[in-house]
């Protein structure tokens, strides 16, 4: 079993369903928000060790959250994985306030596990 | 036009002497005793070449006539040659300068000089005739080329209008298939995904899943699933609304207007592969068509011709009237077909479209499209083809009969 804490973002209630089962049942501690808005008083208050979010997140961008994030000298350390349908972005992997990973939908959940537990071991 | 010249004096003999004198040249002369009888000849017959008026006159002299034939602006062209029996005092000149005179002629008259002065303002006159003719002419030639100009304007922005409109429909067009794409791309996605992970956790090895969690998984995927099914719904509801947009408007149309304006676009094409493309339909044939339907039948059935000809071959367009119908030729002089391929070409048993003489691809749709649309009409399409020689198809529409 693994340990950690993370914080899953998603407009998609059935996801953050699946992704809190899958990823509890695997052994992490798991917060889910189904918006972006409070996102700062959430990391503040779970305090997690890593950050699931999708790209669209009703009304707002998981890309501008994930800047704020990373340029936040507080947060910058916090590893982010993005999950996208319609945007690749892996070419925007290596510019500033860009997310340390991402993953595709649909995901294949064995490479969800081992994305994920690539950040939590280390 | 004869040369009409107006004879004035008071005294008869002067008059028939005058007449006897230019007789020989072929005027025709309009004679008065008094300048209240000259005015009234010269405001009830028109375009006189020249007046002749004796200056000594009872009631109303040459010079008072002449200033009150001036004070008309019809008559102010006319010239006028005072006769006169004075001696030729500077004085008196200038006052029949004055009043408008052109030249002077002394009695008695030297008939010689009367001759040669009258027949220089005769030719002066014809002269003045012809270049306003000449003037209307141009007036008229520049008045038809305002017309034409205008014509041309009118014509090019209709011509842009309808490129607007359709550049407008177009982008319509292109905007709900990037809709159905986001759509197709984002909402269908997300279910996907929770119904593929759930099922995926579910099948891996369902002896350690805990029967509550095995609950919460097979919950959330008949949610999903009926999610996907609400989804698929809106988009088959969508896509229904998409093609009513396509719907069947007849309206009058001018067949070579139409077909005119459907061959603008593929000009450019038969130009690259040097083909002659020619629309020999007969101005005065009219239908009922829908002009969309008629162009994209005409632009396929023309891109086809021009697809299976080699280059520097003709295609051609004609129509005549088939009892209630207009039937449409495209003709051309291309590579022809097998009678099976004849027999297949609108049941799309093959949907494998050959490629052209210079390998165009093809989709293999369009002749369903064209057969499609030419039944909306209650037409029918023919086809008649020799191998190596050439085809033409046929099809026919609504004509709008000339029995009026």
């Amino acid at each position: 079993m693994k340990s950690g804490k993370i914080l899953i973002l998603d407009d998609d209630n059935d996801i953050l369903e699946i992704l809190s089962l899958l990823l509890s049942e695997h052994g992490y501690e798991i917060r889910t928000l189904n918006h972006g808005e409070t996102t700062f008083e959430n990391i503040q208050d779970f305090q997690p060790d890593l950050i699931l979010m999708d790209v669209m997140l009703a009304g707002m961008d998981g890309r501008t959250i994930c800047k704020s994030i990373k340029e936040n000298p507080l947060t910058c350390s916090l590893p982010v994985i993005l999950i996208s349908g319609t945007h690749d972005l892996v070419e925007s992997l290596h510019r500033p306030g860009a997310p340390d990973d991402f993953i595709a939908k649909p995901f294949d959940i064995d490479l969800l596990y081992s994305k994920i537990d690539e950040y939590l071991v280390a | 036009m004869p040369v009409k010249i107006l004879l004035v004096d008071d005294n008869e003999n002067n008059l028939l002497s005058m007449e006897v004198a230019l007789e020989k040249a072929n005027y025709t002369f309009f004679r008065a005793n008094s300048g209240r009888d000259a005015l009234r000849l010269l405001l009830h017959e028109p375009d006189f070449s020249l007046i002749l008026l004796d200056v000594k006159m009872p009631i109303m002299d040459g010079y008072e006539t002449a200033e009150l034939i001036y004070q008309r602006d019809k008559l102010k062209q006319i010239p006028i040659i005072f006769i006169t029996a004075h001696d030729y005092e500077e004085a008196a000149m200038f006052k029949g300068y004055q009043a408008g005179a052109v030249d002077f002629i002394r009695k008695p008259f030297n008939a010689e000089i009367l001759r040669s002065k009258v027949a220089i303002f005769a030719e002066l006159y014809k002269k003045n005739q012809l270049l306003r003719k000449q003037e209307e002419k141009l007036q008229a030639i520049n008045a038809d080329l305002v017309q034409l100009n205008q014509e041309l304007e009118q014509r090019v922005a209709e011509r842009t209008l309808a490129l607007e409109n359709l550049n407008q429909e177009l982008q319509a067009l292109n905007l709900s298939k990037d809709k159905f794409l986001s759509v197709m791309s984002h909402d269908l996605r997300n279910p996907l995904t929770a119904l593929l992970a759930s099922s995926g956790k579910l099948s891996e090895n369902p002896e350690n899943l805990s029967p509550n969690q095995v609950k919460q998984l097979s919950q959330i995927i008949h949610r999903t699933s009926n999610k996907l099914l609400d989804q698929l719904n809106e988009v088959i509801e969508w896509a229904k609304k998409q093609s009513r947009k396509t719907s069947f408007n007849p309206e009058k149309l001018r067949l070579a207007d139409g077909v005119e304006e459907s061959l603008e676009l593929l000009k450019p094409n038969a130009q690259q592969k040097k083909i002659n493309l020619q629309n020999h339909i007969p101005k005065d044939i009219e239908v009922m068509a829908d002009s969309l339907m008629l162009r994209s039948i005409v632009q396929n059935l023309v891109t086809n011709a021009i697809k299976y000809t080699p280059e520097g071959g003709s295609v051609r367009l004609n129509a005549k009237w088939e009892a209630q119908m207009a039937c449409i030729f495209v003709e051309d002089s291309g590579i022809g077909m097998t009678a099976d391929v004849k027999t297949h070409l609108f049941t799309n048993t093959d949907p494998r479209s050959l490629s052209g003489t210079n390998n165009e691809p093809g989709s293999g749709l369009g002749l369903l499209l064209v057969s499609d649309f030419v039944a909306q009409h209650g037409g029918k399409i023919a086809v008649e083809s020799t191998l190596g020689a050439g085809t033409t198809i046929s099809f026919t529409i609504p004509a709008i009969t000339m029995d009026k």
